[in-house]
């Protein structure tokens, strides 16, 4: 007998649904909760983490990043800028940077910065310590990626924006300014948003630094305290770090995007 | 008489002598040869693809002619050596798309030219601004952004922009 298509796709869903309750029991009754308890989420461990991880590393973590993306930022626009110039060597030098620093691990850049340039150049280091290379190292990575960005968001721009610009009198550069790389931005905003929390755990490559008490990062600071408790608790905690930077600033920009949106 | 000897006629608001406008071999613009006097209305009419607009980009110079002058108010918009923006600054033109800056409230809209190229304080720009809304009854909408506006109201603003 021929069952309606509704009555099939009704049972179909019912045997999801008993399929995935199965799954759920049996991994419950398999797993030893207390040994679980005991190696992921060992209270002890991670409250001696506190405040340190939160005080020292995180915010470490924090500046990192914030100097890296706001110095990324400033080169992505100037690199994008020179793609879209009439001048030719510029465009060049700017293709060679990008498709260099996209293309070579940000692992790679940390190295030559912090082993390469004191190795090849005797007596020279990379200004500014650990801050200094962490700065030039993600920022020319993430300024690499954000140029193409960029570029494509002022060639996003509607043409017509810049001849009403330039109609009204505005020099090329005014018009830009004013005019075509405030909207570029707004265009751009979730991409930009990606790469900063992109950069948020390439910051986690300072640890090819070393350290010392006052320049840990979040992944130096757990892998210390997983060398020293031989338990996974830190890692836990230094994830649930992470995540506390990346999903609020997820949420802000999706309220910033909400308001561009509405103006537009 | 000949576009390079034929000089501009004193009086007249725009003044395009024998322009021509190639885009790669199509030939858009076939010599054309026309001035408006100060206070005239023109109207140009023809079907769509056949020049309107490039004419009139042409006017400010937001196409480059391939060759012709264009006056504007006695100065050669089309001249090398000319101060392109000063003259653009002067002329007035509503685009078809209105072109009104999104990101930009509807002030913001007005005052922007006023103080970046014609270099009025914030103060006198704004209170022009609001006269001048006030006159096309959108005082109400100056805080508003053009997605907020309606077809109409967004021409009207357009207008405005270049008072």
């Amino acid at each position: 007998m021929a069952m309606s298509p509704r009555k099939r796709a009704r049972i179909s869903r019912g045997v999801q649904y008993v399929v995935l309750a199965l799954v759920v029991v049996a991994v419950v009754l398999a797993t030893d909760w207390a040994k679980v308890k005991n190696d992921f989420f060992n209270p002890e461990i991670a409250r001696a983490m506190f405040p340190d991880v939160i005080i020292v590393a995180l915010k470490n973590t924090i500046i990192y990043t914030a100097c890296g993306f706001t110095f990324g930022l400033g080169l992505g626009l100037v690199l994008g800028l020179m793609r879209l110039s009439s001048v030719g060597p510029y465009r060049w030098m700017a293709t060679v940077f990008i498709e260099f620093f996209r293309g070579v691990p940000a692992l790679v850049v940390f190295l030559a910065l912090s082993v390469g340039v004191p190795t090849a150049f005797p007596g020279y280091t990379v200004p500014g310590d650990v801050l200094g290379i962490a700065t030039l190292a993600l920022g020319m990575v993430g300024g690499a990626y954000m140029a193409e960005t960029i570029r494509a968001g002022i060639q996003a721009v509607p043409k017509g924006q810049t001849e009403a610009a330039r109609s009204l009198g505005m020099s090329g550069s005014r018009a830009m300014i004013s005019i075509i790389i405030p909207q570029a931005f707004r265009i751009i905003l979730p991409p930009l948003t990606n790469e900063l929390i992109l950069l948020t755990k390439d910051s986690s490559l300072v640890y090819l630094l070393g350290y010392t008490a006052s320049t840990v990062e979040l992944t130096s600071f757990g892998r210390q305290t997983l060398n020293q408790e031989k338990n996974m608790t830190p890692i836990i905690v230094i994830s649930l770090c992470y995540l506390l930077i990346t999903v609020p600033l997820s949420m802000v920009v999706r309220r910033m995007e909400a308001r561009a949106g509405r103006a537009r | 008489m000949s576009a390079a000897t034929r000089e501009t006629r004193t009086g007249a608001a725009i003044d395009v002598i024998e322009l021509h406008k190639y885009f790669g071999d199509n030939e858009v613009l076939k010599g054309i040869d026309f001035h408006v006097d100060n206070g005239q209305v023109v109207c140009v009419i023809g079907p769509s693809g056949s020049g309107k607009s490039t004419l009139l980009k042409c006017v400010n110079l937001l196409e480059q002619p391939t060759s012709g002058r264009i006056f504007v108010e006695g100065d050669e918009i089309t001249d090398p050596d000319v101060d392109v923006d000063s003259i653009r600054s002067r002329i007035g033109m509503v685009f078809q798309q209105f072109n009104l800056f999104p990101h930009l409230t509807v002030l913001r809209n007005l005052t922007i030219a006023q103080q970046r190229v014609k270099k009025r304080g914030k103060d006198e720009a704004v209170e022009i601004a609001r006269r001048n809304l006030a006159k096309v009854g959108l005082s109400e909408k100056e805080s508003a952004y053009p997605a907020h506006l309606s077809g109409g109201r967004g021409m009207v603003k357009s207008g405005w922009v270049y008072s």
